[in-house]
């Protein structure tokens, strides 16, 4: 994949997007106007009608007597008017009452049954029914039974202090216990769970809205419009033009949900002022925008990547805006789940794509994040975004697809003849993401605690690693050789594996090191995870600890990352991006976040040594003299102290350093790189 | 340069191209003629790397569009009568976007573009967007991009479609100025005085399969007339009737 390439197509596709003056407005000006709009005239509205029924007279229907206390009450403190008067109640009062309701004759009826007067009077208790009807359009009866229920508590309140005075006793004769109960959360803790539940759906349905239009604009609009033959004329590739135009689309969208939400932001924190502005408080601080921004990233990443993979089957606007609808609909689902109580952000949540980014929005905005589940979030919806990206690029070489055929589908899903024998860039990734469920997952099964130190590292080196890679290769039908670059190294490849091999741990150690001083919380895991390793380099005979901490990581690791994924990888073209992506993986699979530096730069070193040399075996001779130093270590007290001097981690550093020196370009000459 | 050899290409059971055997030399200009739907336009979208072939190859520069496309697009210049450009850049701009896919250095891709703005008289609406401009404005803005890369290949589906005369003209005498250059040019047309004017050879495609090529006093001769249109009227009634 050529930079310079995906960065003309984002420039082109940005340029075409932004002069498109429909697209600008939809972006910037209509949610300016319409969200304010929106928030002011729905509580304008609100707010009159509130009014309204708070100044209409109560028409209210007596049946039976009631205490003149509570007679005068209703007719002084709420003007009410009397619009029926029985003595008695009548035989079906509930049918009667709902008919008086709903024919508007009165809003509610209060049913006093015999003698209730005389038992309010004397020192009894007046049993009076109230009928109403929360449901009718007007209003009219819920709010005025509101305001009689309050009259009638207050009424009841004034004739407990008599009898209570009358027999000499004390206010609060009656509440042997007064309970208070204080909320402590703050007005900004309230606003934001208030915000926490309403803005997911919103925010998802914002990037969607930012993100359709380009996406459609992009892909359709451009064989729409003829000038994807124009495109395909050029020396371009798809994963070029797919990552151009979805960068463009990210950031659109991005920008769009940005303002989107600034204007929506601004409206909704007038409207909880105006609302109910003493308990609770919503403003766009500095943090809450940092949370929101931190949730639109993976949200445009896989929103984006969704919608240009659905957008590229359309031949027309009109068609790719049918096949959206449907994921729009879909968005609603786990958005609307994010606003059910109870349903937390757990780490198997966090897998779950669009569910996981709506509850991701909530708690950031409610402050119960953690960089860790961030992490996590991030990077599966990252790794779903590269999966859809991967997918439309596959699109994108089908010519069924982009220049009309029967069969598209069976074009795309069909196996593609390919003149190489090893793996395509796409495969690696889904290889990652199928990796990284899998050991997520199948750690909870493999778990040490469960089966032991040695049976837990052999089953997640053999049956988490080992057998899906060659499971993958198998049945991706790529050449398990030149896939695993299964070839002896040259003689200067060896010589510079044997000094990378005895200097690798320094390289390990230097940045264990430096995170532990620097990054909180490392050190503590650092001293577990020696803890673990040495415990279990000496629970075992010597050859056992080696074969099970330093040979099983050097064989199934190695075939996994330098072998399958960097193999994959290579395929761009690029071997940055080959050396890179293996490194990040075998980081993220170590399923810890302070194990990924680490690791990911000892398998930057690794990868470089294997690409170089063109041999797996490279790799696996400095993974396991690397691994296996730290047993030993842990065996001898005094190798132990020696590796943490420092002019013995400068030595090894040189070593190290002249190792991939000499492996550079020791490739045998008539094995091309993959 | 220009290479086909047996190139066929199937939709199911629908052979759109059936075949396909020939050469193109540098410096040479190639007429493909043939009714609707004869197959000229698979053909040429098979050379240029944007179709794949059911079989046979497709070489130019020595290079398999099937194998390696992106190296073929790089030595080739596709231009047809449809092609669109890109209705919100400018055509500067577009050539500007295409300079740098094509791998071109900015100070080349900007010294190119002033010097094809002005071989093809385009000063008056290089800078302006390309909705709205003229037929005949658009299709130089697109005969620019073919050109751009400088191509040592040129792969020409019906250009002249929907132009005027001033400016079907202009595009002619373009071609002739690319076979001065040593390029070799495959042409498809409707139009017969066009490949008379143009074409050092012709080959007649019909129903998918080339039926005479040569040159255009060859085919004449063959089918004992004295203009290229009755060679191709003659040659497409006996294809028809043998069909």
């Amino acid at each position: 994949m050529r930079p310079r390439a995906v960065w003309a197509i984002f420039r082109k596709e940005l340029t075409e997007t932004l002069r498109d003056k429909r697209t600008l407005f939809a972006m910037i000006a209509l949610p300016a106007l319409v969200q304010p709009i929106l928030m002011l005239g729905f509580g304008q509205v609100t707010a009159a009608l509130n009014a309204k029924n708070q100044n209409v007279k109560p028409a209210i229907a007596i049946w039976g007597t009631l205490p003149t206390a509570v007679t005068q009450a209703l007719e002084q403190k709420l003007s009410a008017k009397i619009v029926e008067r029985r003595s008695t109640p009548p035989a079906g009062p509930e049918a009667e009452a709902r008919s008086l309701i709903e024919h508007e004759t009165a809003d509610v009826v209060l049913a006093a049954p015999e003698g209730a007067a005389a038992a309010f009077e004397g020192e009894g208790s007046a049993a009076i029914e109230l009928y109403y009807n929360p449901l009718l359009s007007s209003e009219h009866s819920g709010a005025a039974r509101h305001r009689v229920s309050d009259v009638l508590e207050e009424v009841s309140d004034a004739a407990l202090k008599l009898r209570l005075m009358h027999h000499g006793l004390p206010a609060h004769f009656d509440r042997p216990l007064t309970l208070t109960i204080k909320d402590v959360a703050s007005k900004e803790q309230k606003g934001g769970d208030f915000a926490g539940r309403v803005l997911p759906m919103i925010l998802l349905l914002m990037v969607m809205l930012g993100a359709v239009y380009p996406a459609i604009d992009t892909t359709a609009g451009e064989k729409e419009r003829g000038t994807l033959q124009t495109l395909l004329c050029a020396p371009v590739k798809p994963i070029e033009i797919v990552a151009g135009k979805y960068l463009a689309v990210v950031l659109v969208a991005i920008t769009s949900a940005v303002a989107n939400l600034v204007a929506m932001g601004l409206a909704l924190s007038r409207q909880i002022a105006a609302v109910d502005g003493k308990m609770m408080a919503f403003t766009l601080g500095p943090k809450a925008f940092v949370a929101i921004f931190a949730a639109l990233l993976p949200a445009a990443f896989l929103l984006a990547a969704l919608l240009l993979a659905l957008s590229i089957f359309a031949r027309s606007f009109r068609e790719a805006q049918n096949y959206i609808t449907p994921l729009m609909l879909v968005l609603l689902v786990p958005g609307f789940a994010a606003t059910l109580p109870g349903v937390k952000l757990t780490a198997a949540l966090a897998l779950v794509p669009i569910l996981n980014l709506a509850l991701l929005v909530r708690d950031l905005l409610v402050g119960e994040m953690t960089t860790v589940m961030y992490m996590t979030v991030l990077v599966a919806s990252s790794a779903y975004a590269a999966m859809a990206v991967l997918f439309a690029a596959r699109v994108f070489e089908s010519e069924q697809v982009l220049l009309g055929g029967e069969r598209p589908w069976r074009d795309i899903f069909s196996r593609r003849a390919t003149s190489s024998a090893t793996l395509r860039p796409g495969s690696a990734v889904l290889f990652t993401t199928v990796l990284l469920v899998l050991v997520y997952y199948g750690s909870l099964w493999a778990d040490p605690a469960k089966l032991g130190f040695a049976g837990g590292t052999a089953a997640v080196q053999v049956a988490l690693l080992l057998v899906p890679a060659l499971l993958w290769v198998k049945f991706s039908g790529a050449e398990f050789a030149s896939t695993l670059s299964l070839r002896l190294p040259t003689r200067r490849a060896l010589a510079g594996t044997l000094l990378l091999a005895s200097g690798i741990f320094a390289i390990g150690a230097l940045v264990t090191s430096a995170e532990a001083t620097f990054l909180p919380g490392a050190q503590p895991f650092f001293d577990e995870l020696t803890k673990t390793v040495g415990g279990a380099a000496l629970a075992y005979p010597l050859p056992v600890a080696v074969l099970l901490i330093a040979g099983l990581p050097a064989v199934c690791e190695e075939i996994c990352f330098r072998g399958v994924v960097m193999s994959g990888l290579s395929g761009t073209g690029s071997r940055a991006l080959a050396i890179g992506g293996s490194a990040l993986a075998f980081g993220l699979l170590h399923l810890s976040p302070y194990h990924i530096l680490p690791t990911a730069i000892l398998g930057l070193a690794l990868g470089f040594a294997t690409l170089e040399s063109g041999s797996l075996l490279v790799g696996a001779i400095a993974h396991f003299a690397n691994n296996g130093l730290a047993v030993i270590a842990e065996r001898v007290p005094a190798v132990k102290a020696a590796l943490e001097l420092p002019g013995v981690i400068g030595a090894a550093l040189l070593c190290a350093s002249a190792g991939l020196w000499l492996l550079r370009g020791s490739r045998p000459k008539m094995s091309p790189p993959p | 340069m220009i290479e086909s050899s047996h190139l066929t290409k199937r939709y199911g059971t629908f052979i759109a191209a059936d075949d396909i055997t020939f050469q193109v030399a540098p410096g040479e200009v190639v007429g493909l003629l043939g009714p609707n739907g004869a197959g000229k336009t698979t053909v040429l979208r098979m050379l240029a790397g944007i179709l794949t072939p059911s079989s046979g190859s497709a070489r130019v520069c020595g290079i398999d569009a099937a194998i390696d496309a992106m190296e073929v697009k790089r030595r080739l210049g596709f231009l047809s009568g449809d092609t669109a450009l890109y209705q919100r850049l400018t055509p500067r701009e577009m050539l500007a976007y295409f300079g740098r896919l094509h791998d071109l250095a900015e100070e080349d891709i900007a010294r190119r573009t002033n010097r094809l703005v002005a071989e093809l008289a385009m000063t008056d609406f290089a800078d302006r967007r390309c909705a709205g401009l003229s037929a005949g404005q658009r299709q130089k803005a697109n005969i620019a991009r073919a050109f751009l890369h400088d191509p040592p290949a040129l792969v020409l589906d019906e250009p002249t479609t929907a132009l005027d005369i001033v400016t079907g003209r202009f595009l002619l005498e373009a071609i002739v100025r690319a076979r001065a250059a040593g390029k070799a040019v495959l042409f498809s047309t409707h139009v017969m005085g066009e490949a008379e004017y143009l074409c050092d050879r012709v080959l007649f495609i019909h129903r998918g399969r080339i039926i005479d090529q040569g040159s255009i006093a060859e085919v004449c001769e063959r089918a004992k007339v004295r203009t290229l249109s009755e060679a191709f009227l003659s040659r497409m009634d006996s294809a028809e009737r043998a069909a």
